[in-house]
């Protein structure tokens, strides 16, 4: 598979009064031509930042590239100007957001909005770009393609409306399209319709895909391969039966372990001891320490490094050190 | 549009401020038409109590005070609308780039604006004034000049809260240049305390106008104004009350149906109080 996406060493840094904290530290990642690639993790750890760092859509200040380089096509977007990485988004990346029902300006009419970055990229005229708006519209699933384009966001629900971010997202057949959570703010029946639109949609036009969530079930349905984060480091990168057949790193055992089965009637949900400490207050050694069932004398030490396992899987965990 | 205007009208509050403020720019409009007088004609009768020949009397130098009053409402109603609309304009600008741009720029600009609402109004467009010299369009200029940073505020906090939202990050992520974010994007959606804020903002710049002319720094004598009706009234108030109580009324009356209509207007646009009783 041709890789298109590669992020390598990438680390974020947030700028608080006088300090520096880490939000994501020395992150490497490869998204393959029409894979779509799954980011795992719990809330703060650094997954959405990666995503929008890739996009160059990182609130800065306080957020800022330290180091790496993310290329995309054999250029990397982080040495672009600003003007070069504006016509790159929207047209190679396209991004799908959480809050569909905030996503969208409210004083435009959804087929206006859809036009918008036709206007920009394609450079065709409004009446094309609302023509194409509908045909659009109609691809994503929206019945009365016409008559939904006239009409102003607030009058749709939150299903319709993220089918909408979608047609946004994809109306320039981007290459990369990435998913922030696309299916946190809807309730369940409407997340496996959007979910499986997003897939059809991405397999079926060859892009790749980056898919943010913490949900694993998610994951199981949607990705090909996944990165689990966790307090800003990337620890294991497998594929999507990999992770749940033969977790590697003890987090990700125990991530997989929390998920609730309908088998499970009797005993109680494991959960992962402790809560994650706050960005930038790790001490020396590996991130995940004080919560780990599998903690030895070492971790307490030295951070563990990334080791690529003969598979091709990574992992950043001292149980796996050695035999790198 | 149609339908704001439909809604301000059913409110009690909105209609009384319409029709006030409609009043003093009908006047203003047609001042020549309505005067009964030539304003700075100086009749034989000095002092002439309210009456058949002189509607509000006259004042110590015999003339009309009616008249006067019709006129002074022509300088109110200029530099409200003009001193409003340089503060409005300087303040939507600054606004927006402070809000937008954050960081240094942020700093730079309500830093600035944090030494001139250090300064009591008053005493400001007094500063301005003494330096660029008294007339009617230095006057205004300085009004205009201190009610930027009340704009400036308005419309920063609300471009903080516009910019959080999604719709902003995502028109970005399609690749929008930053001018036209602003522009077509985080604009219009801080219209709505931006419009109100203009509206309260009319009375305050017609009420300082009022007190830099009684003051004297203001309309230059013998230009009728508000203010320096008031101020020239102050030597012959006991033996001719009418010249004071004149233009008393007029101020009160016009500040009260801009503001009222302030509050109407605001009752519409601001969706926080909407449905609230």
């Amino acid at each position: 598979m041709n890789t298109l996406l590669s992020v390598q060493g990438l680390s974020i840094g947030l700028a608080t009064r006088g300090a520096k904290a880490s939000i994501v530290d020395d992150a490497s990642f490869e998204v393959g031509q029409g894979e779509v690639f799954g980011i795992v993790g719990e809330s703060g750890c650094g997954k959405s930042v990666t995503a929008y760092a890739v996009a160059g859509l990182l609130a800065s200040p306080p957020l800022s590239v330290e180091s790496g380089s993310i290329m995309m096509g054999g250029v990397d977007l982080l040495s672009l100007p600003p003007s070069r990485m504006r016509s790159v988004r929207g047209k190679d990346i396209g991004m799908i957001f959480q809050e569909p029902m905030t996503a969208l300006d409210p004083l435009y009419t959804i087929g206006e909005q859809i036009a918008e970055s036709l206007e920009f990229h394609a450079k065709v005229g409004k009446r094309e770009g609302i023509e194409r708006a509908v045909a659009m519209l109609g691809k994503v699933g929206i019945p009365e393609p016409r008559r939904i384009a006239a009409e102003y966001p607030h009058r749709l629900s939150g299903g319709m409306l993220q089918r909408v971010v979608i047609a946004i997202a994809m109306i320039n057949e981007p290459r990369l399209l990435i998913a922030d959570e696309p299916t946190t703010a809807l309730d369940v029946t409407i997340q496996a319709q959007i979910l499986d639109l997003m897939n059809g949609l991405v397999r079926s036009n060859g892009m790749s895909m980056i898919m943010i969530t913490h949900d694993l079930g998610v994951v199981a349905e949607t990705c090909d391969r996944v990165a689990v984060f966790y307090g800003g480091h990337l620890v294991e990168t497998a594929p999507v039966d990999r992770i749940f057949s033969d977790p590697l790193h003890p987090y990700t055992e125990g991530l997989r372990k929390s998920v609730a089965s309908i088998g499970d009637r009797d005993g109680k949900l494991y959960a992962i001891p402790g809560s994650v400490p706050k960005a930038g207050s790790f001490g020396p050694g590996c991130r995940f320490q004080g919560r780990c069932a599998r903690r030895m004398e070492r971790c307490g030490r030295e951070a563990p490094p990334v080791s690529i396992r003969p598979d091709g899987r990574s992992v950043r965990c001292w149980l796996y050190g050695e035999e790198a | 549009m149609k339908q704001f205007f439909a809604e301000l009208l059913r409110d009690k509050t909105g209609r009384v401020g319409l029709a006030g403020v409609l009043a003093v720019v009908v006047v203003a409009v047609f001042a020549p038409l309505i005067a009964t007088h030539d304003p700075l004609e100086m009749s034989d009768f000095l002092r002439q109590a309210p009456g058949a020949g002189f509607l509000l009397g006259t004042d110590e130098f015999g003339r009309d005070v009616f008249s006067r009053l019709v006129y002074g409402a022509r300088v109110s109603v200029y530099v409200g609308l003009v001193a409003t609309g340089i503060g409005a304009i300087g303040g939507l600008a600054l606004g927006l780039a402070a809000g937008y741009y954050g960081g240094v720029v942020d700093n730079v600009i309500m830093r600035l604006m944090d030494v001139l609402f250090a300064f009591p109004s008053i005493l400001l467009a007094l500063a301005i004034v003494a330096v660029l010299g008294p007339d009617l369009g230095n006057t205004i200029i300085a009004i205009g000049i201190v009610r930027i940073p009340v704009f400036t505020r308005t419309v920063r906090a609300e471009v903080l809260s516009v910019k959080a939202q999604e719709y902003i990050t995502s028109v970005r992520s399609i690749g929008v240049k930053d001018g036209r974010v602003i522009l077509r994007h985080v604009l219009p959606n801080v219209m709505a305390p931006f419009i109100v804020q203009t509206t309260l903002s009319l009375s305050s710049a017609i009420l300082v106008e009022a007190s830099l002319s009684f003051l004297g720094l203001g309309i230059q004598p013998p230009n009728p104004s508000w203010g320096s009706m008031l101020s020239e009234s102050r030597r012959i108030m006991e033996l001719a009350p009418w010249t004071a109580i004149a233009p008393t009324v007029a101020i009160i009356l016009a500040i009260l149906s801009f503001n009222l209509l302030g509050d109407g207007v605001r009752d519409i646009l601001d969706p926080k109080l909407k449905n609230v009783e």
